[in-house]
């Protein structure tokens, strides 16, 4: 660290206009991206936060309540209770499962020594990309049927009792955490292929004449060193997980009996099937509000933990 | 107590290593430096290439049986839902393309525009936030990060009133615009990354050419990005495919649907006697996919596994 | 000029110049609001009606899917007829892929204005909107003669009283027109009746109760329903029928005006006023369902495709609306079916009921059309124009051939209905009274199924059931007072 014993003077209004117009270029190229923004992502976010304030069916004028609509939300025993339980789960599950599975497979492959194994297997995870989510989830739905979904022929092949899966308000949950089943993500498997075959070959050469066996090597040297990749994958994953309906919407409706729902499903329902969308405003906007947290927190502790365990 | 396997002290040199361009090795290079140099070796693969097998084939049942059941005739489905039956009942698919033709094209035209105005945005604004140090820089970027977080619902309606009150109800630009300005901040993630990942003497070199900024993007930066930028696409093309929520509410002409909402025709058309022809539907949805896939899936993997996607 | 060589000036220009033009392309519109397809402006303009026909549309060429399904021709007949006599109209069809969404539709649409000309919307979804004018007040035109049909004073003289009821709005203005019903009855399959030994059509609730024992008894699924709003429509359509006998004259009650129906609004009120609903008779419907609960497919929470298991012959039966008699006709399952009305409630079970029939039979029919509100500002001389072809397709032969193809029951004086609809004339002793299932506003309606969700497969006390029904009925009168705070007693 450099010795910098007197404070940094902060640039005064004419240094700083002196670089603005050094750097026009790239405000101008901004413009795009911003024009875009501004119109169809600042404003109407500026704009439903007001509404979150008022009481509103998205047609007539809207009719000022102030913090009514929050009171609601937390009052209400769904929204943010059994909702909030519902999408904490489902989040964890998502950081789980695309931090492990993805990357277990990709360390395999990484192990591979033979080349034209490695390309066949990639291929094999990678492919199941091309498949529209929407399609995949119908499809695990049918498989998923009470009556004549493939997992209930099974259970009765074998004299088992067939279970009412995605229908009953038990296994409602668990099922919907299993679709997708090995969780083996192509895009993540990639990005962390990459990220493992980014390590310069010299350290693990070196770690294998220590003697270091391959599970050692992955915790130590592989791990440590793909970490930004995880980041990525943990942060994007979260945010994605916290605002997600799609399951809800495709398949469960938030039920049966609300043991599917998320908050973001009921904003999605109040906005949508009831009219309202002075209260869906006000679930969004705390939804971002712990969004933010839950990002801010995540970034922090990751950087922290693990580059205390790298150096 | 010192571990066997001694770590170097300084990772982030490591890093910086592994992340500059000459490691951005393509696919191929960097799995060749990891095989021996006798080959393929069989042994030692056995058991990754059996665990890797069982996975596979698990992530594959899904799409077994989405085609199984494609191929299949109502009373074949009465007999045995899950198990294959022949003879393969082709006739799904003539009926299903019949429905979902129209809608492909709408499909196709809509990715395509919405991933050019994105792009074409995103790269822009990527490439000056990462390359010049100019006022606002680093609040421009939190000001993208921040709209990850906000909810997609939350702005649907007060989007969808922007556009109305641009004219933009039922236009191929009330399509694009929207749906670029969600994948902004994505992209913008990743690209800033990559840019920042660039040598600066690459630039330096055509600064003593004489070329300009502009110039620099164009001939420099943006050949080098090419994995990336397709890798990006696709997974754009992906996101659009899905999209049902904003084109059922700005398209008033049910001809100018996309191929997700001609599914749901077909669910309307198909009474509970054609099932199959539902399947069919599906996967007819996703053969554009497929197709686009086949021909972007070298630098799309390219993308991915150059090392820029990380946090 | 390469790039390299270009001035700073010469880019800010070039750069200008893409954007403006850009903006341009963005802001010209495609289409007109009343798409308008088809190229070059012929020399006499031509008005364009859009109508969205909903079941009664014929088919395109991309149709054709089912089975055995013939294409449906009725309608473009009929409009193709009518063109010749108006040379200065196009009749086009809105082919909406509906299933479910119809709310943010509707919401998208009437915002910006670009709705079909007509559009079909079932009339109890539409009430909680009437009041953002969403749908256009008929009364001018249902008051005048209908040009077409000889011998008529008034327009609305020419339907069932059953249609007119349905389309008056809570402050008593008719808001649409209505020209076919629908009817609902129990489809059953005769040869699992005989397998389990059943020999005569069940008519009472016990006897209803025995024979869904012997179908169970016999390997069935004896009954298919589910709890899941994305079905149609086994809760609500119970309910309806086992109400209104538990209640029998009680029912009208609540029917303040005396037109024999009970709306949305009265609902409101008497919610309001605390007698609705009779919470002792819903509690005897409640057990009365937790009855079935055996006898329903597994599943039965969420959503399960009984359709389809009856077809392969797992569920014995179902309740079914006469529009499925077009798919039973044209492909045949490979069984007898017959249709049965809904059991018969004898006093002995429930004081108050009187063994009477009820039947749902009204107006849920596929020519439910309503006009856009805004349209007589934005395009006033199209109305008349609209209107004109509104009266032509209700002539009672060309209901009769609509109706014919989409099997519904003809809500028009002088037209027939198919004769497979022969179970649906059957004689009953009250049709359900419009709109008294409970039904304020669908958000009302999944708010009672999730209730049902919780209740049927617990062993929830009676008292436990009630409270949370009562508050999800009262947070559900507090949303339908939001939007339309006039109903505020």
């Amino acid at each position: 660290m450099s010795a910098h014993s007197y404070p940094i003077k902060p640039p005064t209004f004419a240094q700083t206009m002196k670089r603005v117009r050094k750097y026009w270029f790239c405000y101008v190229m901004l413009l795009g991206t911003f024009s875009l923004l501004l119109t169809f992502s600042y404003y109407p976010a500026l704009s439903a936060i007001y509404h979150s304030f008022t009481i509103w069916d998205g047609f007539r004028p809207a009719q000022w309540v102030g913090l009514q609509n929050y009171q609601e939300a937390f009052a209400s025993e769904i929204i943010f209770r059994k909702g909030a339980v519902n999408m904490m789960l489902l989040t964890v599950w998502q950081v789980v499962r695309s931090s492990t599975f993805p990357l277990f497979a990709a360390a395999l492959l990484y192990r591979m020594r033979s080349e034209k194994l490695a390309y066949f297997y990639r291929l094999v995870f990678v492919l199941p990309i091309v498949v529209p989510g929407v399609v995949a989830i119908l499809v695990w739905r049918q498989l998923y049927e009470p009556n004549f979904g493939l997992f209930n022929e099974i259970l009765q092949f074998f004299d088992l009792k067939p279970s009412a899966w995605l229908n009953s308000p038990k296994t409602a949950i668990p099922s919907l955490m299993f679709m997708g089943f090995p969780w083996v993500d192509g895009v993540g498997l990639l990005i962390y292929l990459a990220g493992l075959l980014a390590i310069p070959t010299e350290i693990i050469e070196a770690a294998k004449m220590d003697g270091a066996s391959s599970l050692r090597r992955f915790f130590r040297i592989e791990l440590p060193l793909i970490i930004p990749q995880v980041r990525l994958i943990v942060i994007l994953g979260v945010i994605g997980a916290l605002q997600n309906f799609g399951w809800q919407l495709l398949v469960t409706n938030g039920g049966p009996n609300n043991s599917t729902t998320v908050p973001a499903w009921e904003m999605y329902q109040a906005a949508m099937g009831e009219g309202r969308f002075g209260i869906a405003s006000a679930v969004g906007v705390v939804l971002f509000l712990i969004i933010l947290v839950l990002t801010l927190i995540n970034q922090s502790y990751i950087r922290s933990n693990v580059e205390y365990q790298a150096d | 107590m010192q571990s066997k396997t001694a770590l170097p002290k300084d990772t982030r040199s490591i890093r910086a290593q592994a992340i500059s361009p000459r490691a951005t090795a393509t696919q191929a290079e960097a799995i060749r430096q990891h095989s021996t140099k006798r080959g393929f070796r069989w042994r030692g693969d056995w058991t990754i290439a059996l665990v890797l097998l069982f996975l596979g084939f698990l992530t594959f049942i899904p799409l077994i049986m989405l085609l199984e059941l494609s191929l299949k005739s109502q009373q074949q489905m009465a007999d045995a839902m899950w198990l294959p039956a022949w003879p393969l009942y082709f006739k799904n698919y003539a009926k299903a393309w019949i429905v979902m033709q129209p809608y492909m094209v709408n499909s196709l035209n809509f990715s395509l525009g919405a991933v050019a105005v994105s792009i074409l945005c995103s790269t822009l604004s990527a490439y000056v936030l990462a390359r010049y140090d100019f006022p606002g820089r680093e609040f421009f970027y939190m000001a993208i990060l921040a709209l990850l977080m906000i909810p997609g619902v939350l702005t649907l309606i007060t989007a969808f009133v922007v556009t109305v009150r641009l004219n933009l109800n039922n236009t191929y630009w009330g399509v694009w615009l929207p749906l670029a300005a969600g994948a902004q901040a994505f992209q913008i993630i990743v690209l800033r990354t990559f840019f920042a990942s660039l040598p600066s003497e690459l630039f330096e070199a055509g600064r003593l050419d004489g070329a300009g900024e502009l110039t620099m993007l164009l001939r420099i930066a943006l050949p080098l990005a090419k994995p990336i930028l397709s890798t990006l696409i696709v997974l754009q093309i992906l996101n659009v495919w899905n999209e049902f929520i904003w084109p059922i509410m700005v398209l008033s002409d049910p001809g100018r649907y996309p191929a997700i909402l001609g599914i749901l025709r077909l669910g309307q058309l198909v009474t509970q006697r054609d099932p199959g022809a539902m399947y069919a539907g599906y996967v007819i949805s996703g053969l554009p996919l497929l197709l686009m896939f086949a021909f972007t899936s070298r630098s799309f993997i390219r993308g991915l596994t150059s090392g820029a996607i990380k946090m | 000029m390469p790039l390299a060589n270009m001035s700073r000036r010469d880019l800010l220009r070039s750069m200008g110049a893409a954007a403006s033009l850009s903006l341009l392309a963005a802001c010209a519109p495609a289409s007109t609001p009343s798409g308008a397809e088809g190229g070059a402006a012929p020399s006499t303009a031509k008005t364009t009606i859009l109508h969205w026909a909903q079941n009664a549309e014929p088919s395109d060429p991309n149709q054709e899917l089912a089975e055995g399904a013939k294409p449906r021709a009725a309608y473009q007949a009929i409009a193709d007829q009518y063109m010749e006599e108006h040379p200065d109209i196009a009749i086009e069809w809105y082919r909406f892929p509906t299933g479910g969404n119809l709310d943010e539709w509707l919401l998208a649409r009437m915002t910006a204005q670009d709705a079909p000309d007509i559009y079909w919307a079932n009339t109890e979804n539409l009430w909680p909107h009437i009041n953002k004018n969403w749908a256009m007040v008929f009364d001018d035109y249902m008051d005048l003669p209908n040009p077409y049909v000889s011998g008529n004073d008034a327009w609305k003289n020419q339907f069932e009283e059953v249609a007119i009821i349905s389309q008056t709005g809570p402050d008593g203005k008719l808001y649409g027109v209505n020209m076919d019903g629908a009817g609902v009855l129990t489809v059953y399959n005769k040869d699992a009746f005989a397998q389990a030994g059943i020999t005569e059509e069940p008519k009472t609730w016990t006897e209803f109760t025995g024979a869904l024992q012997k179908l169970l008894d016999a390997g069935f699924i004896p009954f298919g329903a589910d709890f899941s709003p994305d079905t149609c429509c086994f809760p609500h359509w119970f309910e309806a029928h086992i109400y209104n006998q538990l209640l029998w004259d009680d029912i009208y009650k609540y029917d303040d005006d005396g037109n024999k129906v009970i709306t949305a609004r009265e609902l409101a009120t008497h919610s309001q006023l605390g007698d609705f609903p009779e919470w002792e008779s819903y509690l005897q419907m409640a057990h009365m369902l937790k009855e079935l609960v055996p006898y329903f497919p597994i599943g039965y929470e969420g959503t399960v495709d009984y359709r389809q298991l009856f077809r392969q012959g797992k569920v014995a039966m179902y309740m079914e609306g006469n529009w499925a008699i077009s798919d039973y006709t044209s492909s045949p399952p490979p069984f007898e079916i017959g249709w049965l009305a809904f059991p018969v409630i004898t006093p002995d079970i429930w004081p108050k009921a009187q063994s009477k029939v009820v039947r749902i039979q009204g107006a849920w029919g596929s020519m439910q059309y309503h006009v856009p509100g805004y349209l007589p500002q934005t395009a006033s001389d199209k109305v008349g124009q609209v209107m004109d072809w509104l009266m032509f397709s209700s002539k009672p032969e060309n209901v009769t051939a609509i109706c014919a193809e989409t099997s519904m029951v003809p809500l028009t004086k002088g037209a027939t209905a198919r004769p497979e609809l022969a179970p649906f004339s059957q004689p009953y002793d009250r049709a359900v009274p419009y709109q008294s299932w409970a039904t304020l506003s669908s958000s009302a309606m999944n708010a009672e199924y999730t209730n049902w969700q919780a209740y049927l497969p617990s062993e929830m006390s009676d008292s436990e059931f009630l409270g949370m029904t009562q508050k999800a009925w009262d947070a559900e009168v507090e949303k339908i007072l939001e939007s339309n705070p006039d109903w505020k007693i």
